[in-house]
């Protein structure tokens, strides 16, 4: 009898880890945005398609080139080339794009734009073309302290890789753990919607 | 199989625990990482079932309460009052239709759209147990300003009124300005209205919900290149806007203002050198409020030896205050004289206060590169999205509308727009500015880099010229080891209190004072 029950629970087991197996076949997923950072400096960086939710992204894909823009050592945002994966759709754009910003290897002399625990929450795209961004620290943080200058290009180089990349996006609102902050590091008014800022592009 | 009966019975048990707890790491595995769980942002206090009140009948409504205050359920309202709620295609959103009136809002998120107008909330809205909670403000904002009504909560019985309030008649002035690329049409209220905005091609109509509007007696003058024409009636405000002008509205409290900027989606170019304004020779600088940066658990940058920008910044400000006072017989107001937390709305408001001529906001700079070097001013950019469209603008239009004595129309104008006088100061702001990278440039014979402008918040509430002044590169290894000299800083300071003696002798007197020692 007993043995009867180990062999039930084995069997059952079995069954579970033959339909878990099945399923995630099934619904296989693209891998991580974290393995592009990989990439080999000087090389065109490839971005991993944005991690959007599985609706979205089971859609038709797209591969389109990108100008990902980078603080730089001279205190300007420079922008890189980055092939894309999105889904179609300026939503997708956008997420692509901020989550190939957070992925993609800066070529010398640009640098990350935030540390690497800051990653991209939501993404919307509201019809009069203002994308809310929702920047998220893991663990949950406040906002890495700098000067003004790297303020300035963290925040910009948000608003300007989805504004130069996406037509359809006209401003941006960030979001910082969800939350509308007036400032990320004390300078910068984050209260308002932001707009490209051509002076802090590299010419 | 020769294992006695207990322990083969062991090894089926944790072959079993093994395979679920595999199978459970493979489902983990298949979850979003990006994805949050709104729910689980939210820490409920207090929850259960209330009821729902809308002309004497009750509909039962699921409550709670966190530490920000209270949320309802949102689909019986929306049941009761009318409306369509659907959740959006991507499942990160919900849409809630009133009239013709879309408002998206996302859980988790203070950030509420109402078509082109992004308004935020106190408190996020949250899905508890597979049901919308909303905050009694986002009812407001929804069903209060497209209805007329408001929401009353009785937290002895747990029950939510639907009332409809009594008509107000509501006087209304109304301002406008045009400055530095941007029309500021301010509309000012005794007491917040209920009302919509509601937009169509190049018209903005303030539709009032349940109260009636009194028009200024005279008619507002409207000569502005952006806005064509702004007609009041009781029931709405009507803005026409040129051609390919859009604007932007939010609110103001205290009194209540609703405030629409009106800018050209195409820049202008050509840059102008700034002036200060037509009537400086009536001014004077007496009271100078000095803001150490940053402050509390807010550092600002640390340079590479561990220096605190916040620390070194309160070092100046205290230097720079007695010297002012000693130099210049100015009298000076520190924002903070200790390491404390100041949100920076209170930094300018304190300026305000005050009623300070100058306000100078201290801070030391940090960039992505080891070698960065110098210092930098800034002044504010309102609308930054092309500096040399703004420059030329501020310019011509701050002349323009210079000269305001007091009893004119626009002189209880820039009262009106105290929360925007930043921008009745540009070229002023911009000549202090100058002044001060001027002195820096040639007595400390640091890098220039140059007069800049940003939409720093600190700057934006204040009434007086203001500035923000970079003096140095704390994350640069040399830069801070100079800055950490008493010596140095005391140099700094002495350059800081020139270009001030500089401004005030031009803004006293007119006549332009040339750079070097007074």
């Amino acid at each position: 009898m007993k043995r009867g029950w180990a062999a039930w629970a084995v069997g059952l087991a079995c069954l579970v880890l033959l339909a878990a197996g099945l399923w995630m076949f099934a619904s296989r997923r693209p891998a991580p945005p974290a393995a592009s950072a990989e990439a080999a400096p000087g090389a065109a960086p490839s971005a991993t398609p944005a991690p959007l939710p599985s609706t979205e992204a089971r859609a038709v894909e797209e591969t389109w080139t990108a100008r990902l823009y980078f603080p730089a050592a001279n205190d300007l945002l420079m922008p890189q080339e980055a092939a894309v994966v999105s889904a179609v759709g300026a939503r997708a754009r956008a997420a692509g794009v901020v989550a190939a910003l957070f992925a993609v290897a800066p070529v010398a002399p640009r640098v990350a734009v935030f540390p690497p625990e800051v990653k991209l929450g939501k993404l919307l795209l509201l019809e009069d073309g203002t994308v809310i961004v929702d920047l998220r620290s893991e663990p949950p943080a406040e906002p890495p302290p700098s000067g003004s200058t790297v303020e300035q290009l963290r925040i910009y180089a948000v608003v300007h890789t989805i504004l130069r990349n996406v037509d359809e996006a006209k401003r941006v609102v960030l979001l910082w753990n969800g939350v509308q902050r007036p400032t990320l590091a004390g300078h910068v008014d984050t209260g308002r919607p932001l707009r490209l800022r051509a002076d802090l592009e590299a010419s | 199989m020769l294992l006695s009966r207990p322990v083969n019975r062991r090894l089926s048990f944790r072959l079993f625990a093994g395979l679920l707890l595999l199978v459970s790491a493979a489902l983990r595995a298949q979850e979003d990482p990006t994805e949050a769980d709104p729910a689980a942002a939210v820490v409920l206090t207090g929850s259960g079932t209330g009821s729902l009140e809308v002309s004497g009948a009750a509909t039962p409504l699921a409550f709670g309460t966190t530490a920000s205050g209270l949320l309802v359920e949102l689909e019986p309202i929306v049941q009761r009052l009318g409306g369509r709620l659907d959740v959006g295609p991507l499942r990160q959103s919900y849409s809630l239709a009133i009239g013709e009136t879309q408002l998206v809002l996302v859980p988790g998120s203070p950030a509420l759209t109402s078509g082109t107008e992004i308004q935020a909330l106190a408190q996020a809205p949250f899905i508890v147990d597979g049901r919308l909670l909303v905050p009694l403000e986002l009812l407001e904002r929804s069903y209060g300003a497209q209805l007329g009504v408001s929401f009353t909560w009785d937290d002895a019985r747990s029950v939510l009124a639907v009332v409809r309030p009594p008509q107000r008649e509501l006087p209304v002035e109304v301002g406008l300005v045009h400055l530095q690329g941007v029309t500021t049409v301010v509309l000012q209220f005794p007491d917040a209205p209920r009302y919509r905005v509601v937009r169509s091609a190049g018209v903005y109509e303030v539709v009032l919900v349940g109260d009636r509007v009194v028009p200024p007696p005279p008619g507002p003058r409207v000569d502005d290149p952006w806005v064509r024409s702004i007609e009041i009636t009781p029931e709405r405000i009507r803005l026409e806007l040129a051609a390919d002008c859009a604007a932007e509205s939010y609110t103001l409290k205290s009194p209540f203002r609703l405030v629409f900027d009106v800018f050209k989606e195409t820049p202008a170019t050509a840059p102008t050198a700034p002036v200060l304004p037509r009537d400086s020779a009536r001014r004077t600088i007496r009271t100078v409020v000095i803001d150490p940066g940053h402050g509390g658990k807010e550092t600002g940058a640390i340079g590479p030896a561990g220096s605190a920008e916040k620390e070194l910044t309160l070092l100046i400000a205290k230097t720079l205050s007695a010297r002012l006072e000693q130099a210049l017989a100015l009298r000076t107001v520190l924002t903070r004289s200790d390491d404390v937390d100041l949100a920076l709305d209170d930094r300018s408001a304190l300026a305000n206060q005050n009623k300070a001529d100058l306000f100078l906001s201290i801070h030391l700079n940090s960039s992505v590169g080891r070698s960065a070097v110098g210092a930098e001013t800034y002044f504010l950019s309102l609308q930054a999205s092309d500096q040399r469209a703004a420059d030329a603008a501020a310019v011509e239009n701050y002349v323009g509308a210079a000269a305001a004595p007091a009893g004119s129309d626009d002189f209880e104008l820039q009262l009106l727009l105290w929360d925007l006088a930043q921008s009745q100061h540009l070229a002023a702001s911009q000549r202090l500015a100058t002044m001060i990278q001027e002195e820096l440039n040639r007595d400390l014979d640091l890098r220039d880099r140059g007069v800049k402008q940003a939409p720093f918040r600190v700057l934006m509430g204040a009434a007086m010229p203001a500035v923000l002044v970079e003096l140095g590169f704390i994350s640069t290894k040399d830069e801070e080891q100079r800055l950490r000299s008493p010596e140095y800083r005391a140099q700094l300071v002495e350059t800081l209190v020139r270009a001030i003696g500089r401004f005030k002798l031009e803004y006293e007197t007119g006549s332009v004072a040339p750079a070097g020692p007074p």
